[in-house]
């Protein structure tokens, strides 16, 4: 099966005066229609780096310096730009961690929706208002006939990130890259989007490209879940099983870390040190500074293990370990 | 008249002592304003005047000094808007608030002043709050240097100290937010705030925007500072782990009100509010699995026109008759726990 997208070796990384940023630094990813994949890791780690490659969007001093990026077959790194603007909002939407790049603040949400949809699609200004409407009621915006007049400051940061959602899916795109678009969301809200994603992608066979820090989300929403480190994809397995037995140390300290399990008002366990610079990285597993199983061997690029068939980790002491043949 | 319904009454907790904050039938309206065409057309009598929006509608509460208090509900219910209604950001439409069980009209001038600068606000993103071009340092100190609570000498020594509070390298004095990742931010956030010394911090969403790793740093700042200082929260959260792990009370609000209020740890193990029930059941937590997520059922009701009764009956699997036509009052359940639903009456 051929995947929709299928990114390989991509390298995006940032010339600065400082010098090199590798915000992206080897990132093999592969999603096929009507799948659900997640992606998970701090923040700094390159994700939003990672889908804005995708839809070319990565602006100067950053460029995609190695890789190849193909959407059914096609490759989009070097593409023309309008073939890009083409593809961006109709076949390939994106949803932003922050609305107001989707939003224009001086705008009435009316006019905005109005133009996105009639950018791509030929109907009268009226037909247009109408599906706006419409696509506003799907993301649970209440009274969406009067509260399409606003402007986006008078809706609250969850209602502003709804409308960007709504904006996203008015074209039925094949494939969305989803950038933490539920952070702001409250859960009956956020389970209303995902009961609308989960029936896009069922419905039209789209692939959904989920990036969160939200590892109950993702679990419960992705077929797959990818964890990033340091530019870099270090684990990779179905979600349920990687939440409920994480192959890398990096894994093991998000899920560790999290409220709710431990006793309430007890302090959190904190995974220790900081995420590193992506200047200059030094050479072997960039999580080695703040592992607590590093040994020497870590000095060296950790490779990749595969346990199980779809399960991968990048690491030389694994959490888990292949399992018997 | 659903307006009657929220009628301020005392906050309905016997037990608590004193009351450091407190707010009675506190409301908030916005109306949104017409433009030159709609203007034209209300004047004419070809448009009604546009809708009375209910942010916060009748609200009473009292949280305890030192005493963490969460807010949760759906987006758009009003918990920023009450948030910043506690710490003087938006001026009431109606409603009292008092200070040390103190009401408003009875404070002096100095108490009025005190009492602007004792509830401080975290923001979910703080380079909101920042502007790029100030050195952090400065952003940090200017506010009790503005209020005369320090001079202008004495800055950088306060500055360093509140810096270090937060576990922010005091030398980092000079740099711009654009130099710090989202988690020293928000410490840079957490310091400012801190620097007027408030008794209360207000915090929305304020570890949202932080991954988990940072996020349990921060919250660990925020259970330290409680210890240290003594400090009020208010914290208003989506995430229903979060709220769970810092909070000892917890408000649950739908539609600019109240509708359950108690102990965490009791609405966590059995909610009394149907909202609350359903809230509750819809969190995902790790280790659930993969799971299908269903659409809303019944209708999202607007703030512009709350539905008259109870405002949950059009998603509520429970509602009768009579909660089409009368709001329920937020009245006690239990010993510390107080909800608004007509089926507490029924038992
Ligand atoms: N400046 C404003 N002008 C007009 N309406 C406003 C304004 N600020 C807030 N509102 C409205 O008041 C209601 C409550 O908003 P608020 O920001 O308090 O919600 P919230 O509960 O904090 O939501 P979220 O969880 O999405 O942050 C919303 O309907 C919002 O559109
Ligand atoms: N315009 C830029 N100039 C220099 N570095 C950048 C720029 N944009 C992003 N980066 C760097 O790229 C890395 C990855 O960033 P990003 O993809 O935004 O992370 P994430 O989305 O995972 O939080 C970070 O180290 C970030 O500092
Ligand atoms: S390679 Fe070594 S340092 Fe890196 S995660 Fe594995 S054990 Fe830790
Ligand atoms: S008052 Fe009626 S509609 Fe409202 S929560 Fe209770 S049962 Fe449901
Ligand atoms: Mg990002
Ligand atoms: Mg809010």
């Amino acid at each position: 099966m051929s995947a929709l997208l299928e990114i390989t070796g991509l390298e995006t990384h940032f010339h600065t005066r400082a010098g090199v940023v590798r915000a992206v630094d080897g990132l093999d990813l592969a999603v096929r229609a009507g799948e659900i994949v997640g992606i998970v890791g701090e923040s700094g780690s390159g994700k939003s780096v990672a889908s804005f490659s995708v839809l070319g969007l990565v602006d100067p001093p950053g460029r995609i310096v190695a890789g190849s990026i193909r959407f059914r077959g096609e490759e989009l790194v070097g593409a023309d730009p309008a073939r890009l603007r083409r593809l961006r909002g109709r076949e390939i939407a994106m949803i932003f961690q922050d609305p107001l790049m989707t939003l224009t603040p001086v705008l009435r949400i009316e006019t905005q929706m109005v133009e996105a949809i009639r950018a791509h699609e030929r109907v009268s200004a009226k037909a247009a208002r109408a599906r706006a409407i419409e696509a506003l009621a799907r993301v649970g915006i209440p009274a969406p006939a009067e509260r399409i007049r606003a402007y986006p400051h008078q809706f609250s940061g969850g209602m502003r990130q709804r409308v960007a959602i709504a904006i996203a899916l008015l074209h039925s795109p094949a494939l969305i890259l989803a950038d933490e678009p539920t952070t702001a969301l409250d859960v009956t809200i956020q389970g209303q989007i995902l009961y609308e994603m989960q029936r896009l992608v069922a419905e039209t066979g789209a692939a959904l490209v989920w990036v969160s820090h939200d590892l109950a989300v993702v679990e419960s929403l992705a077929d797959r879940v990818c964890v990033m480190y340091a530019g870099r994809i270090v684990e990779e397995g179905p979600a349920e099983e990687v939440v409920a037995a994480p192959a890398h140390p990096y894994t093991r300290g998000l899920l560790d870390s999290l409220p709710g399990g431990a006793l309430a008002g007890a302090r959190l366990r904190q995974i220790p040190g900081m995420t590193p610079s992506l200047l200059d990285l030094p050479p072997g597993c960039p999580f080695a500074p703040r592992c607590p199983i590093a040994t020497a061997a870590c000095a060296s690029e950790p490779p990749i293990v595969a346990i199980a068939p779809g399960r991968s980790v990048r690491c030389h002491a694994p959490l888990v370990r292949q399992e018997a043949a | 008249m659903t307006a009657l319904a929220s009628t301020p009454a005392a906050a309905p907790f016997a037990q608590v002592q004193a009351p450091h904050l407190e707010v009675r039938g506190v409301t908030k309206h916005f109306v949104r304003k017409p433009d030159v065409v709609e203007r034209a057309a209300i004047a004419l009598g070809l448009l009604p005047p546009p809708p009375v929006l209910r942010a916060v509608d009748g609200v009473s509460f009292a949280v305890a000094r030192g005493e963490a208090l969460g807010l949760v509900g759906e987006s758009g219910c009003g918990k920023s808007t009450l948030g910043r209604l506690l710490a003087g950001v938006h001026e009431k439409t109606a409603g009292d608030f008092l200070f040390e069980g103190m009401e408003e009209a009875r404070w002096d001038a100095a108490r009025a002043k005190r009492a602007r600068l004792e509830v401080q606000m975290i923001f979910q993103d703080p380079m909101s709050s920042l502007n790029p071009r100030k050195r952090v340092g400065a952003a940090i100190g200017e506010a009790p240097v503005a209020h005369g609570l320090v001079s202008r000498r004495e800055r950088d020594e306060l500055v360093a100290g509140l810096m270090r509070e937060v576990g922010l390298d005091p030398s980092y004095m000079r740099r711009y937010p654009h130099q710090f990742s989202g988690g020293q931010r928000q410490r840079i956030g957490i310091a400012r705030a801190l620097a007027v010394s408030p008794a209360a911090l207000v915090c929305d969403e304020a570890v949202a925007a932080l991954d988990v790793s940072i996020q349990a740093q921060i919250l660990n700042l925020f259970m330290d500072l409680r210890e240290r200082r003594g400090l009020t929260y208010l914290f208003i959260s989506h995430d229903l782990g979060v709220v769970e792990h810092i909070t000892d009370r917890v408000a649950i609000m739908y539609l600019g009100r109240i509708v359950e209020i108690g102990p965490t740890p009791e609405i966590f193990a059995a909610p009394a509010h149907p909202y609350t029930r359903a809230l509750l059941a819809e969190a995902p937590r790790v280790g659930q699995g993969r799971r299908v997520y269903a659409p809303l059922t019944g209708e999202i009701p607007s703030p512009l026109a709350p539905p008259p009764g109870c405002a949950f009956h059009t998603r509520c699997p429970r509602a009768f008759a009579r909660c089409r036509e009368e709001a329920p009052v937020l009245d006690d359940v239990a010993p510390g726990r107080a909800a608004a639903c007509h089926l507490d009456d029924q038992a």
